[in-house]
């Protein structure tokens, strides 16, 4: 058994029906941590009297893993991480969610990277198993951060260098010295970006591994980022973290997006249109779903991509964009290129 | 010698029927532009027929697409891709744009020489797919009509 000096550190609320799954895999790793906290933010069971919890501890005790739950602040994750800080023995903390699932050899991998003195921080790729992330749906650069997925979202081949993370990660306790954004809101939106980029700032390195993979199951009931009902917790942190980036000085991406479906032909009909789109919305970056990205060969400022990317980045049904359906409804007898106009507000 | 690109098919419907749009005298079109003295550029893909021009460009990438809207003096075509990427990279360029059941006030551009045979083959929803409409030979004009019409623009 192959240890590493290691404090991997889970914060947990009422989760207890999947949580077993993360530590098992965790117990299950090629290279083990020497010490596992557990904060509870839940109702804080006894977990020793859950015979598969009891289980899970004997194999951890018998691999020679040292580990305790300790009692939550109740006041959300971040706290809980922030704690992790002051209480890790060693000086790499590995924070894990209670909902991943990790790969056998993912402490293995991150760790081999800890031998660079100038890292910070390493995560590997964060799957959800119900959906593959394409990967032009995700960015590295901190500007894309709230207008892309993460660079941990998607799948690539071998290590990339990042401006920030989003989900689980190890890191140096060292490069945590700023600590965690407490003033998000108790769910902590974007509390990993805010936290990582300031560990870039400091002058440490971030990377992600491509091919270390974690399982992220998004347990729909339990945890501290309840959806729905606390509309108002996500918008507080987004205007927060967009402080943030004007106070480092960086001017976050908007995209204006645009789709087609059809063929090459209605392509270059709404290629037409491209200098009323930049004249209309100069500030944004144009980013265009197509079957046909070659033709923008000549605009280097338009981002083709393929059109599953404009749909997930913009949460707009593809109806929205369809030229042809927008000449249904609307007995349209004038030209194609005034229905791209119509469609994108020309 | 002028050099005039044929674009006389469109892309297969979705479920690969041939398309009611591609011109049905491809063969005859082509063999009177030769016999009347133009450079006749088949532009298209690998996999379409033949139409006897003097040479074939197949499969170009969109540089190559660009490069022969520059290249050309002028073209013919059938509602199909050919006459947007020229009005975008070529609009002084007029070409004989050779429709059938679309209509060209949606479709087309005034500056081309638009042949329309007969609004009563225009179908009557312009917006559906192809795949439910059935080719009809007669709603195209003549060879002898289209190269008419292309000396006249020349």
């Amino acid at each position: 058994m192959n240890h590493a000096d290691v404090t991997l550190e889970i914060s947990t609320k009422d989760r207890y029906d999947i949580l077993h799954l993360c530590l098992m895999s965790i117990a299950n790793q090629t290279l083990l941590p020497r010490e596992i906290i557990i904060y509870d933010d839940g109702e804080c069971r006894d977990l020793r009297e859950d015979y598969i919890y009891k289980g899970i501890f004997n194999i951890l005790n018998l691999k020679r893993v040292e580990w305790k739950v300790l009692r939550g602040k109740q006041k959300g994750q971040i706290y809980n991480h922030q704690q992790a800080i002051k209480d890790a023995k060693y000086d790499w903390i590995y924070r894990v969610d209670d909902d991943n699932i990790l790969e056998p050899n993912v402490l293995e991998r991150l760790y081999s990277y800890t031998k660079d003195p100038t890292l910070g921080a390493v995560g590997g790729v964060v799957v959800h198993p119900e959906y593959l992330m394409p990967a032009q749906a995700t960015s590295n650069r901190i500007e894309d951060c709230s207008a892309k997925y993460g660079a941990q979202f998607a799948g690539f081949p071998g290590v990339k260098e990042v401006d920030h993370l989003y989900s689980t990660f190890l890191y140096r306790k060292a490069a945590a010295k700023h600590g965690y954004p407490l003033y998000l809101s108790r769910i902590a939106h974007h509390e990993e970006t805010i936290f990582s980029y300031e560990m870039k700032l400091a002058g440490w390195k971030l990377l992600v591994d491509g091919d270390t993979v974690t399982y992220h199951l998004r347990a729909p009931r339990g945890g501290i980022r309840s959806p729905g009902n606390e509309r108002e917790l996500w918008e507080s942190d987004n205007a927060t973290l967009q402080k943030k980036l004007k106070k480092w000085g960086i001017k976050p991406t908007e995209y204006f997006f645009m789709l087609n479906l059809h063929a090459l032909g209605d392509n270059f009909i709404m290629k037409s249109i491209l200098p009323e789109v930049r004249r209309k919305y100069p500030n944004k970056k144009i980013m265009i779903g197509t079957l046909f990205g070659g033709i923008y060969f000549d605009e280097p400022d338009v981002e083709a991509v393929v059109p599953e990317v404009v749909l997930v980045l913009s949460q707009i049904p593809a109806e929205h964009f369809d030229a042809y359906k927008y000449g249904f409804d609307h007995n349209w007898t004038g030209h194609m290129k005034d229905i791209y106009r119509r469609i994108y507000n020309l | 010698m002028k050099k005039i690109a044929l674009s006389l098919f469109s892309r297969e419907t979705p479920s690969g029927k041939p398309s009611p749009k591609s011109y049905p005298w491809y063969l005859e079109l082509t063999e009177a532009l030769n016999n009347s003295g133009y450079y006749t550029i088949q532009v298209g893909i690998q996999k379409e027929k033949d139409i006897g021009a003097i040479v074939r460009w197949n499969d170009l990438s969109a540089e190559g697409l660009v490069k022969t809207a520059r290249e050309i003096d002028s073209y013919i075509s059938v509602d199909n891709f050919f006459p947007h990427l020229m009005q975008y990279y070529a609009p002084e360029k007029r070409g004989i744009v050779i429709f059938s059941q679309s209509n060209p006030l949606i479709f087309g551009y005034p500056t081309n020489k638009n042949l329309l045979k007969d609004k009563k083959y225009l179908k009557n929803d312009q917006f559906s797919f192809w795949d439910s409409t059935v080719s009809i030979k007669a709603a195209f004009v003549s060879p002898e009509i289209v190269v008419t019409s292309l000396k006249e623009i020349l």
